[in-house]
Formats: C-alpha cells, structure tokens, sequence
C-alpha cells in the first residue's frame, strides 16, 4: 500500500521506523566510539 | 616519522581529561532535530511522510560533506606529511560511510512506503550504494597494514580520488531521468517547498552539522590514541612470531 492510500497511523509507523533506525544508529556509534576511546586510554596506561 | 599534534599533556591519557561536550552537543542537536520536524506541518501530498525528508536529506547532505573533508585532509597529508591530516581524512571518512548507509537505509523506509519497492536501480540510488562500498574499501584499505606512513599514504591516494564520486550522485538526478525527485532546493528562482518546510529543513541540517562535528571531535581523538597505541607495540621489545624456532644444524654435528 503506497501512501496515496495509506491510513495516517500507518505513515506514522513508517516515519517512526526512519526516525527510529536514524537515532539508534546514531547513539550506538557514538557509544561505540566513546567505548574505544575508553579501552585506548585503559592500554596506554597498562591495564587490561 | 611525524605522528602530528600529540605532544605533552595531550598524549598521555593519564594527564588528559576526556572532553564531554562533544556528547552534549550531540543530544541536544538530535532533540532539536526531532522537534523540529514533528512540529513542521505535513506536506499536501505526501502528509506524515513526507517528515522522513528531515533526516534523510541532511543524511545525505552531511555525508557529501564528510567525504569532501576526507578528500581535503587526504591532500592536506600528501603534502605536508601530517599524522594528523591523516587521522582527520579517516576519521571523516568513517562518518560518512555510516552517514551514507543511514542515507540508504532511510531512502528505503521512504521508498517503500511511497514507491512500493524497497529498492530500485534508480541512477541516484545506485551511484550511492558504489559511493558506500567504495568509501567502506577505502576502510579496509586502512587496515590492510599496521605501517602507519603506509596505510596514509595509500588511503590519502583514495580518498582523493574517490570524491569525485559526490557529484555524480548529487547531480545523477538531472543527468539521467529516473524514480528520485530532482533537487528541490537546487533552483533558487523557484524552490519547491514551502518556506516553513525549508526552514525546518536548514535547521536540520545544521544540527546535523552539529552532530557530524562532534562526532568528528571524539573519532579523531579516537584515531589518536589508536595510532600511540600501535606506535608503542612497534617500538616496544615484544617478543617476534618465529623467535623460537632454532634452525638444524646441518653436517650430522650433535
């Protein structure tokens, strides 16, 4: 069903799933990054 | 070998405070985003839908961005032989490969629920599918060797050769006809959106812009620590795969 027919709670759902897989994309690289720079910083300074 | 900019305080992670705004500026440039483009009215045609446009376009915009700055610093090495520029090209080179795959995935969501198909070999989206896979080649490249003038110089020659890919795909929508609109905001004798649409759609993008600076700030620091990281185990006395083996000794000597 395109959106020339589709119930408005059905686009919401759709732009939900965008909005949706963009945040979460997002805050999962970002904790990913600060999760390395962590585990960078424990080697340089000798811990495992 | 010159490894840029890390000398006193800042290259010792014992001395070094981790800076916290960059997250800060990030959450609050994704809230506003958010509120922006749920406030924004609905477009007459497409309705809610047509709210996908506030992350999809910036997405794309700030990917076409990250892979200019990859090209820029990429050159900015080649000449001056800085770690740094180095680290900076890769560095933006990775967001803009996550940026280009949001780009994709979000297209798809818009594509389905508009088009009816997921995907289509549309000029516009095919061209930036190749930019996504040619930008994750220049990442493996980076891994291909723990030398570290190595790995710039190789990736530096890509990343400057690889751009030119941006505006095959930005312009892909008027060379060749196809299912993706033409630019909406590329002719500013008649723009196609409302002016409250366009607003919201500038305000995204800069806090796109926002996010895509932060983002840049914590992974160049990243690549820092990585490149001190590698430069201590290859200076360090560690012991050589092989060291142990003891070669026969040849002519029947016990």
């Amino acid at each position: 069903m395109i959106f020339a027919q589709m119930p408005v709670a059905e686009q919401w759902n759709w732009v939900g799933l965008a909005y949706g897989v963009t945040y979460i994309t997002l805050v999962v690289y970002a904790a990913s990054v600060a999760s390395r720079i962590s585990k960078a910083r424990r080697n340089l300074r000798g811990e495992s | 070998m010159t490894i840029g900019t890390t000398t006193g305080a800042e290259s010792d992670p014992r001395q070094s405070k981790p800076s916290l705004w960059p997250w800060y500026a990030m959450g609050v440039a994704g809230v506003v985003t958010l509120i922006a483009s749920f406030v924004v009215p609905p477009d007459a045609i497409q309705e809610q839908l047509s709210r996908i446009l506030y992350v999809h376009v910036p997405a794309a915009w700030l990917a076409y961005l990250a892979f200019s700055i990859t090209m820029l610093a990429s050159a900015m090495y080649l000449w001056k032989k800085s770690m740094t520029w180095d680290r900076i090209a890769a560095s933006s080179a990775e967001i803009g490969v996550l940026l280009t795959g949001l780009t994709l995935a979000v297209g798809m969501i818009w594509g389905k629920s508009t088009w009816g198909v997921w995907w289509t070999w549309d000029a516009r989206l095919t061209l930036t599918a190749i930019m996504f896979f040619v930008y994750l080649g220049y990442l493996a490249l980076r891994r291909s060797t723990d030398n570290l003038e190595a790995r710039a110089r190789r990736s530096a020659i890509l990343g400057v050769l690889a751009v030119v890919q941006v505006p095959l795909v930005h312009f892909s929508v008027i060379w060749w006809r196809g299912l993706h609109q033409t630019p909406s905001l590329a002719k500013p004798a008649s723009v196609d959106m409302d002016t409250e649409m366009v607003i919201t759609l500038f305000l995204a993008v800069a806090m796109f812009t926002v996010m895509y600076v932060s983002m840049m700030t914590k992974r160049v620091e990243l690549a820092r620590l990585e490149d001190e990281l590698l430069e201590r185990d290859d200076s360090a006395d560690l012991p050589v795969a092989g060291d142990a083996v003891v070669a026969p000794t040849l002519g029947g000597e016990s």
